[in-house]
C-alpha cells in the first residue's frame, strides 16, 4: 500500500515537472484521499468535488512541496483536511444517515447488512457529532490508519495534542452511543 | 482501484492511547468495523485523471534548461495588449481550453479573481473550458453589487462590460451557480462559479468611464454684488463676497423689479444656506487660513484683519497695506502669519500684532506684486495693471476685477523703493532685504521661503507678458495662461511643467487667466465670446480631461472652495454682477465645511487601520482612546472608506462615520463590514481622534444597496445632500417618496446622476437646524434588490 519512500521522494521530484509522474502520484493515492474525504462529507457528490479540488491544489502547489520527512500522503491529507473546512465552512452538508454505509457486499446476507449498516450508521453519526478536530483526528486515525506523528503534521498540531484530541473523541463517542463505562456500573 | 485497505489488525499507538483502557479499545475495534466503505464512480475517476492530465501539461515548469528547451506553450497564440496581460488570459485558457475529453465538468476563470485593487473602469472577463449555453450563464448572472452591463461573448469567453465605472474602493462578487454555468451539451460546473475582486480606491482618470462628455455644471446664485467684488470662500464653503449687496430687510433685492430700492451698502456677504449675511465692511482680499477657521481680509484703509467665520473677533493686525495688495497665509501651525505689500515691499504680520518686512524687492518702476503664493515664498511680479475707474460706493471704494479674478492696484504702487526701506507704520518692524531686477513683463519670483536668500526669477517658457500666474490654495502649483494654452508649474519640484492645450480663439474671443484648486488638480477658466456669452470649463491638469462646464455670461472672479467642492464665480446678469456658486461633482470626499485637516486625519485614520499601522495610530489617536480603539478594531480589514464627516458649529470637532470592510473570497463569498464612528479634535492646525467606537464586530454585508458616502453642501437658499450607493439605480424608484423629510419642510427636488450613482436631494428654503432625512427601502438598484434597513442621516445647515 505504502510506497517505498525512497521511490515516492523520487515520483514527487519528478512530477514537479512531469504529468505522468503527477498521473501515477494521483493513480496511487486517489483512493486513499477519496475515502477520507468521504468519510467526512458522506455525500458521493461532495466527496467527488472535494477530492477533485484537493488534487487541482496539489498539482498547482507540487511545486513548492517540500518532503517533511512524512510520506506524500500527509500533505495530500492535509489539503484534504483544508478543503473539507472551507466545504463546512461554506455549506454545512446534509447528512443522510440512510446513505451512511452506501453499497453493502454482496457477500454477505442482507440480514448481515442491514446489521452492519444500523451500526455504522449509529458509530458514525456519533463521530459526526464530535467537535471538528475530534472529528478530524478520530477519522484519521480510525479511518485511515495514519500515525499519529503524521495526524500532527496534517493538523498542524504536536502529537501530544493529537493524542488528546483522540482519546477525547473515544470519550464523546462512547457517551454518544450510550456506553456505560464499566466503573459506573459496578 | 484499491479501496479495501480496511483491517481490524492491532494498532499499538491506539492501545498506548486509551492506557489499557479495553472499552476504548473496543469501541476503536467497533469504529474501525464501521468505517464507511465509499461509493466510487470509476467514470468520475477517470475522468479526474484526464482533467488533472490536462491542466498539467500547461501546469508543471520544467525548471533549468528542460525550461529553455521546452516547446513553448501554444499560450502565446492567444495574444492580448500587455505581455503580463496576455500571459495571464492566455494560461487561463490554456488551462481550460477545449480538449477531446467531453466529460469535463465546466469551469469558469478569471484573471481578476481575488485582485484587492483593480482599475474600477476594467471589464470583467469569464473564461470557460467548454462552448457555452450563453442564454443560460447571462440568466444564472450575478454581480454584486448590483451593475448595469453588457454581456458580450468572444468564443468561450464572457466579457461583462459595465454600462458606468465600477465603484472605486469597492469588493464585488460575480457568481453563476452550477446549473447556470452550462455548456451547449448540457453538461455543468462542478460548483457554483465564484469570482471575488475588488477596485482600487482612485477613479479612473476618465471619471464617467466612458466617453460621455463633461458634467454640466449648474450654478445657484448667491446675490448680487458691486462692481469689482472679489470672491472668496468660508471653511465651511459658504461663499463669500467683498463688496456684496444685501437687499434691505423686507425690500425686494436690487433689479428684481418693482419700485427702485435705495442702493444697498456693499458689504462683506457670508452666502450660506439660510441667505446672505453682512459680516463686515467691504474688502478687497479675502483669504482662508489652512486650517479653514479664519479669514484675513484686506479693507479700507489698508486694514488686514482677521476674523472667525462670522465675521465676530476682527483684530486689526495692520493699517499699512498697500490698497489692492495681495494676501496670503504663512507661517506654520503655531505661529501663523499674514502676508501683505506694505510700501511696495512685502510684509508679514503675526496675529500678536508683530510685523515684518521679509522681503523687499527691487522692481523697475510700473513694476508690482501682484500674487502672493500661500506660504509666502514665491509671488507674483508683474506691470501694474492700468488703473480703472471704481465704481463709487456709498461706503468704501471697491477696486475692479481682472478678467481672471485679479484685482487692479488702483493708484501708483511705490515698488522700487531701495533695500532696506520698510514701511514705517506697525511695531517691530525688520527687514529682510533682497535685491531683485526684474525685466519687464510677468515674472514668478522665488524668495527663498523668507529668508535672506537673493530672490531666483522663474522664468517658465511661454509666460505671457500680461498672464497673471494664480497658485494653487496649497501654494504647491502656479498656473497661466501661455500663447497655446495652460502652464501648470510645480513650485519647488523637478516635476515638468503640465500643459492644458486649448483651442485657437476666435477673433473677438477671449480666455480668462485661470485658477488652480487647493491641490493644483484642477484648473478652471472661462471662454467668453464677443457677446459675452461665455463658457466656464474644469479640467484636470494630469491629463487635459475636460471634467465640467457651465454657459455663463461675461464671468470672471473663479474661485474654488478649499476643498474643492464649489466654484464661485461672477457673471453679468440684468444690469448687475451676480456671485453664482456651483457644486462640482466628485469634489470634497467628505462633506462640505469640514475643515481640510480634518479631512486629511480621517483618511490618515482609515488607511491606519486597514494597514494595521500601529505607529500611525499612535500619531492620530489620542493615547486615552487608542487602547480601545485597538481591542475593537477588526483584524484582517481589506479597506474602509468615510461614509459621511459633519463639522461641529465652530468647527473644533469633526464627527465622521467610517466604514471597514474585509474582502469576501471565494471560500466567503460575501464581504464583511462593521460601521465606526469617530469625533476628533482640533489640535492648533491637526485634528486628532478623541473618540472611537467600533460596537459591532466584523458581520456579513447584507444584499442589496449600501451608502457609500453622504455629502451636504449649503448653498444659498438651497441644501443639497448628496448620497452615493455602490449599486446602479433603479431610476425609476429614484422619487421623491423614498426621501422622508421632517413636516415642514418643502417636498425636496430628487435626481439621480447614474454616472457616480450618486442621487441628489435638493432642499428649498433657509434650514436653520439639523434635521433627519431618511431613504427608504424603497429605492431599488437595478437588481430590484432594495436598501436592507431605511438609511438615515442628520443634515445640518453648515456652521
Amino acid at each position: 500500500m505504502t510506497l517505498p519512500r525512497a521511490y515516492e521522494d523520487g515520483l514527487v521530484e519528478r512530477a514537479k515537472e512531469d504529468p505522468a509522474a503527477f498521473g501515477e502520484l494521483y493513480d496511487h493515492y486517489f483512493g486513499q484521499i477519496y475515502r477520507f474525504v468521504y468519510s467526512r462529507l458522506r455525500s458521493q457528490e461532495a466527496a467527488e468535488d472535494i477530492t477533485a479540488e484537493v488534487f487541482f491544489k496539489a498539482l498547482r502547489a507540487i511545486g513548492r512541496y517540500r518532503p517533511s520527512g512524512h510520506p506524500f500522503s500527509a500533505w495530500l491529507y492535509q489539503i484534504s483536511v483544508n478543503a473539507i473546512a472551507d466545504h463546512y465552512r461554506a455549506k454545512r452538508p446534509e447528512s443522510d444517515l440512510d446513505s451512511v454505509i452506501g453499497v453493502a457486499s454482496t457477500e454477505r446476507s442482507v440480514e448481515e447488512a442491514i446489521s452492519e449498516r444500523d451500526e455504522a450508521a449509529r458509530v458514525w453519526a456519533a463521530i459526526d457529532s464530535l467537535p471538528t478536530h475530534q472529528r478530524t483526528a478520530l477519522t484519521l486515525k480510525l479511518g485511515e490508519d495514519l500515525k499519529l506523528a503524521q495526524i500532527g503534521e496534517i493538523m498542524g498540531k504536536s502529537e501530544g495534542a493529537v493524542k488528546l484530541l483522540i482519546h477525547r473523541g473515544m470519550i464523546g463517542v462512547r457517551h454518544r452511543l450510550g456506553v456505560t463505562p464499566q466503573a459506573e456500573r459496578v | 482501484m484499491d479501496l479495501t485497505r480496511w483491517n481490524d489488525g492491532t494498532d499499538a499507538e491506539l492501545e498506548q492511547l486509551v492506557g489499557g483502557n479495553l472499552e476504548l479499545l473496543e469501541l476503536g475495534r467497533r469504529l474501525r468495523a464501521a468505517r464507511p466503505e465509499p461509493l466510487v464512480d470509476p467514470e468520475f475517476q477517470r475522468r479526474l485523471r484526464a482533467q488533472l492530465m490536462t491542466a498539467a501539461q500547461t501546469q508543471l515548469r520544467p525548471r533549468g534548461l528542460r525550461r529553455l528547451l521546452r516547446p513553448r506553450a501554444r499560450i502565446f497564440a492567444y495574444g492580448a495588449a500587455g505581455l503580463g496581460t496576455a500571459m495571464a488570459a492566455a494560461a487561463a485558457l490554456a488551462y481550460f481550453a477545449p480538449h477531446s475529453d467531453h466529460l469535463t465538468f465546466v469551469e469558469g476563470v478569471a484573471s481578476i479573481n481575488g485582485l484587492p485593487s483593480v482599475s474600477p473602469d476594467q471589464v470583467i472577463t469569464i473564461s470557460f473550458n467548454h462552448p457555452m449555453d450563453r442564454s443560460a450563464v447571462e440568466r444564472g448572472l450575478n454581480i454584486q453589487p448590483a451593475i448595469a452591463y453588457t454581456p458580450t461573448w468572444q468564443d468561450n469567453e464572457l466579457v461583462i462590460t459595465p454600462r458606468h465605472n465600477l465603484q472605486p474602493n469597492t469588493p464585488y462578487v460575480v457568481t453563476i451557480p452550477r446549473n447556470a454555468a452550462r455548456d451547449v451539451r448540457g453538461d455543468v460546473a462542478s460548483k457554483d462559479i465564484t469570482i471575488t475582486f475588488g477596485t482600487s480606491p482612485v477613479a479612473p482618470s476618465d471619471p464617467t468611464g466612458r466617453p460621455q462628455g463633461p458634467v454640466a455644471l449648474t450654478g445657484h446664485g448667491a446675490g448680487a454684488v458691486g462692481d469689482g467684488s472679489i470672491l472668496g470662500f468660508a471653511g465651511d464653503g459658504s461663499l463669500l463676497a467683498g463688496a456684496g449687496l444685501l437687499p434691505p430687510a423686507g425690500g425686494t433685492p436690487p433689479g428684481a423689479g418693482g419700485q427702485a430700492a435705495p442702493a444697498p451698502a456693499p458689504a462683506l456677504v457670508r452666502y450660506a444656506s439660510d441667505g446672505g449675511t453682512r459680516i463686515g465692511d467691504p474688502v478687497t482680499q479675502i483669504a482662508l487660513s489652512p486650517a479653514g477657521h479664519s479669514l484675513a481680509t484686506l479693507g479700507a484703509p489698508g486694514v488686514v484683519a482677521v476674523s472667525d467665520m462670522d465675521g465676530s473677533h476682527r483684530p486689526v493686525l495692520s493699517s499699512a497695506a498697500d490698497p489692492g495688495s495681495p494676501l496670503a497665509w504663512g507661517g506654520d501651525a503655531t505661529h501663523p502669519v499674514v502676508f501683505f505689500l506694505s510700501g511696495g515691499l512685502l510684509t508679514s504680520v503675526d496675529l500678536e500684532h508683530h510685523q515684518r518686512t521679509v522681503s523687499a524687492l527691487h522692481l523697475d518702476p510700473g513694476q508690482t506684486v501682484l500674487r502672493i503664493a500661500p506660504g509666502g515664498r514665491y509671488v507674483v511680479v508683474g506691470p501694474a495693471p492700468a488703473a480703472r475707474p471704481v465704481t463709487p460706493a456709498p461706503q468704501a471704494p471697491v477696486p475692479p476685477a481682472l478678467p481672471g479674478g485679479g484685482l487692479s492696484l488702483p493708484g501708483v504702487n511705490p515698488l522700487g523703493a531701495s533695500v532696506g526701506a520698510g514701511p514705517s507704520a506697525g511695531s517691530d518692524t525688520t527687514t529682510d532685504a533682497v535685491p531683485f531686477s526684474g525685466t519687464p513683463g510677468v515674472r514668478i519670483v522665488d524668495l527663498g521661503g523668507g529668508q535672506a536668500s537673493p530672490a531666483a526669477p522663474l522664468q517658465p517658457a511661454g509666460l505671457a507678458q500680461n498672464a497673471v500666474p494664480s497658485f494653487s490654495g496649497d501654494g504647491s502649483r502656479v498656473a497661466w495662461l501661455d500663447g497655446s494654452g495652460i502652464d501648470v508649474l510645480t513650485l519647488g519640484g523637478t516635476d515638468p511643467a503640465a500643459h492644458v492645450t486649448l483651442p485657437p480663439l476666435a477673433s473677438g474671443d477671449a480666455y480668462t487667466d485661470p485658477v488652480l484648486d487647493a491641490t493644483g488638480a484642477r484648473v478652471a477658466y472661462a471662454l467668453t465670446h464677443t457677446d459675452g456669452s461665455a463658457e466656464l470649463r474644469l479640467v484636470r491638469v494630469a491629463d487635459a480631461t475636460l471634467l465640467a462646464t457651465a454657459a455663463v455670461h461675461q464671468p470672471s472672479g473663479l474661485v474654488f472652495s478649499s476643498d474643492g467642492g464649489e466654484l464661485g464665480y461672477l457673471q453679468q446678469g440684468s444690469g448687475q454682477t451676480v456671485a453664482d456658486v456651483a457644486t462640482i461633482p466628485g469634489g470634497p470626499a467628505t462633506g462640505s465645511g469640514v475643515p481640510a485637516a480634518a479631512n486629511q486625519a480621517i483618511d490618515r485614520l482609515v488607511t491606519a487601520e486597514v494597514a494595521g499601522d500601529r505607529q500611525a495610530l499612535d500619531a492620530l489617536v489620542a493615547p486615552a482612546v487608542e487602547t480601545e480603539l485597538l481591542a475593537q478594531l477588526p483584524s484582517g480589514l481589506s479597506r474602509g472608506y468615510v461614509i459621511s464627516a459633519a463639522p461641529s458649529s465652530n468647527g473644533d470637532t469633526v464627527t465622521a462615520q467610517v466604514r471597514l470592510l474585509r474582502d469576501p473570497t471565494n471560500d466567503h463569498p460575501t464581504a464583511s463590514f462593521t460601521d465606526q464612528t469617530v469625533a476628533l479634535q482640533r489640535a492648533n492646525n491637526a485634528y486628532i481622534v478623541a473618540q472611537s467606537a467600533i460596537p459591532r464586530a466584523l458581520h456579513d454585508e447584507p444584499t442589496g444597496l449600501q451608502v457609500v458616502r453622504v455629502v451636504t453642501t449649503p448653498l444659498p437658499g438651497l441644501t443639497s445632500v448628496q448620497i452615493t450607493f455602490d449599486s446602479d439605480l433603479d431610476p425609476s424608484s429614484v422619487t421623491s417618496g423614498v426621501i422622508s423629510l421632517p413636516s415642514g419642510l418643502a417636498t425636496p427636488a430628487v435626481t439621480y446622476d447614474a454616472t457616480s450613482r450618486t442621487v441628489t436631494v435638493s432642499i428649498l428654503g433657509r434650514l436653520r437646524h439639523a434635521f433627519d432625512l431618511t431613504v427608504s427601502i424603497g429605492l431599488r438598484d437595478v437588481n430590484g434588490q432594495g436598501l436592507a434597513l431605511p438609511f438615515t442621516t442628520t443634515v445640518s445647515p453648515g456652521r
